[in-house]
């Protein structure tokens, strides 16, 4: 099966016994070549594991193999890959999305029940959504990054991707909490699921993401709206920013990062020479170079760190007035393969929905909810800081009352 | 500010491959910021860290760090200089 995805990079032959597990492959593990999908690090052992591959495997998780990406988690497409696309399970024709396209495809693909995934903006709920899978984002440092191949220092978040948000509840209990090796780690305890009743819920939903999905989207995301409605919950629309600012500002404070995360690799300490980096890759250092750059840093970099308050502001007064906020999780299904190649933004149009929470910090989840055509739809539950328990709970309520599930 | 590849090429260490395409791809991109110009960000504070954490230190302790000798140290040298 994996022959046709291509979702894996690596997949171990003789895994240890234990609950089979998938890991992006920038998430680094010890003895296992971790390449984050660059020509540049293509021979790359790490000589140690992430802390959250150290949790996993203490809580009894074996990892069977190390998933497919967009080079640098660069992209939302998993085309950037330089080890080749990773396939749409549902249309070997189609994109699965990224960048931890790999983790969604191979858990769409019914190839493994659990794997890892990181999200800097989309990077977890976009490929969730276009597989047919669960993606969850958890809240800024509830999850150590200690291990985890930098991108975006400032947003990257590893998260769980699984067939149930009450599998993805599973994996946040094991790889939450605080990590001392991690100075951006959260000082609170790991996450415990508990069942809650959620009665009244005020669910909130920003018209102005609902412009720019696709009609058959926003048909599918009214039947979920109407299965919260039917539990007596209630629906209230909200005025919030306008997603083509989230747009903008992650543009220019995801490259600016990315210039300086990436110059590490400098061909002496970790791998190959600079000259292999990808044409997106070197697109997404030099943009980042020249908006950091002396004439451009006012105009760019600190206006898009001021209007990161705005955005952070934005979440803060909608959550005085409502407990969540739900919207469609992608503007479209997946894509053609191809789609990618050649538009410099086509990541960043592609995940305008989910790239606001991700410059908050803000916990997010997405749910399948049915399909149009062959390819599935997803939708998002986002929540305040550390909400994580309300969300999937959230969740749990439509997977268990919606009479759609895949 | 006025683009400079050869000062870009410097600053990020990389040899631009096709110098004119990635004119093109930037000017596109840059385009997309436009949308910023017009928010009030006079008395608003930039975002450095969103959840707030300030001046994370440890203690200064001498600590015992477990053994990185296990043959796995020297992989990546070794499998960098074959390949």
């Amino acid at each position: 099966m994996d022959n046709k995805l291509n979702a894996f990079i690596t997949i171990i032959e003789k895994p240890a016994s234990g609950i089979p597990i998938a890991i992006k492959d920038n998430i680094c593990t010890k003895n296992i070549k971790t390449t984050a999908a660059s020509n540049v690090l293509k021979d790359f052992i790490p000589t140690y594991s992430a802390t959250i591959i150290e949790r996993l495997e203490a809580a009894g998780y074996s990892v069977i193999g190390k998933t497919n990406l967009d080079a640098f988690a660069h992209g939302s497409s998993t085309e950037n890959s330089d080890f080749g696309v990773t396939h749409n399970p549902h249309d070997f024709d189609c994109l699965p999305g990224g960048s931890s396209g790999g983790s969604a495809a191979a858990v769409g693909a019914g190839l493994v029940d659990f794997a890892l995934g990181t999200e800097t903006a989309g990077s977890i709920r976009q490929p969730a959504a276009w597989c047919g899978v669960v993606g969850l984002k958890p809240t800024y440092g509830y999850v150590s990054r200690f291990g985890v191949i930098a991108m975006a220092s400032s947003m990257d978040c590893p998260g769980p991707i699984t067939k149930t948000a009450t599998d993805a509840a599973k994996i946040l209990e094991i790889i939450s909490g605080h990590d001392p090796l991690d100075a951006t780690s959260l000082n609170v305890p790991p996450y415990k699921f508990c069942k809650l009743k959620i009665e009244n819920l005020k669910i909130g939903v920003p018209s102005s993401y609902l412009k720019i999905v696709t009609p058959e989207i926003l048909e599918k995301f009214n039947q979920v709206l109407e299965v919260y409605k039917k539990l007596g919950h209630e629906i209230v629309e909200i005025e919030m920013m306008d997603p083509s600012i989230s747009i903008a500002v992650y543009t220019i404070l995801q490259r600016a990062e990315v210039s300086s995360n990436l110059s590490r690799y400098d061909g002496i300490r970790y791998g190959g020479p600079r000259t292999v980096f990808n044409q997106e890759n070197e697109r997404r250092i030099l943009t980042g170079t020249y908006v950091l750059a002396a004439g451009s840093y006012d105009q760019y970099y600190l206006k898009a760190q001021k209007v990161r308050t705005l955005i952070i502001n934005d979440f803060d007064e909608q959550f005085k007035n409502v407990d969540i906020i739900m919207a469609p999780t992608t503007p479209t299904t997946a894509l053609p393969i191809g789609s990618s190649t050649d538009d410099p933004m086509f990541g960043e149009n592609a995940d305008q929905l989910v790239e606001p929470s991700s410059l908050a910090g803000v916990p997010g989840i997405s749910i399948p909810c049915g399909f149009i055509g062959k390819l599935p739809v997803g939708f998002q539950i986002i929540g305040p800081h550390l909400s994580e328990n309300l969300i999937i709970n959230t969740a749990i309520l439509y997977e268990d009352n919606a009479n759609n599930r895949i | 500010m006025t683009l400079d590849l050869t000062k870009l090429s410097q600053l990020s260490d990389l040899t631009i491959s096709e110098p004119e395409k990635f004119s093109k791809n930037l000017k596109e991109i840059t385009t997309h910021f436009a949308v910023l110009d017009n928010l009030d960000t006079k008395n608003i504070e930039p975002t450095f860290q969103v959840t707030g954490l300030k001046n994370i230190s440890r203690e200064d302790l001498v600590v015992d760090t477990p053994p990185i000798h296990q043959g796995c140290f020297v992989t990546d040298i070794l499998v960098n200089r074959n390949g």
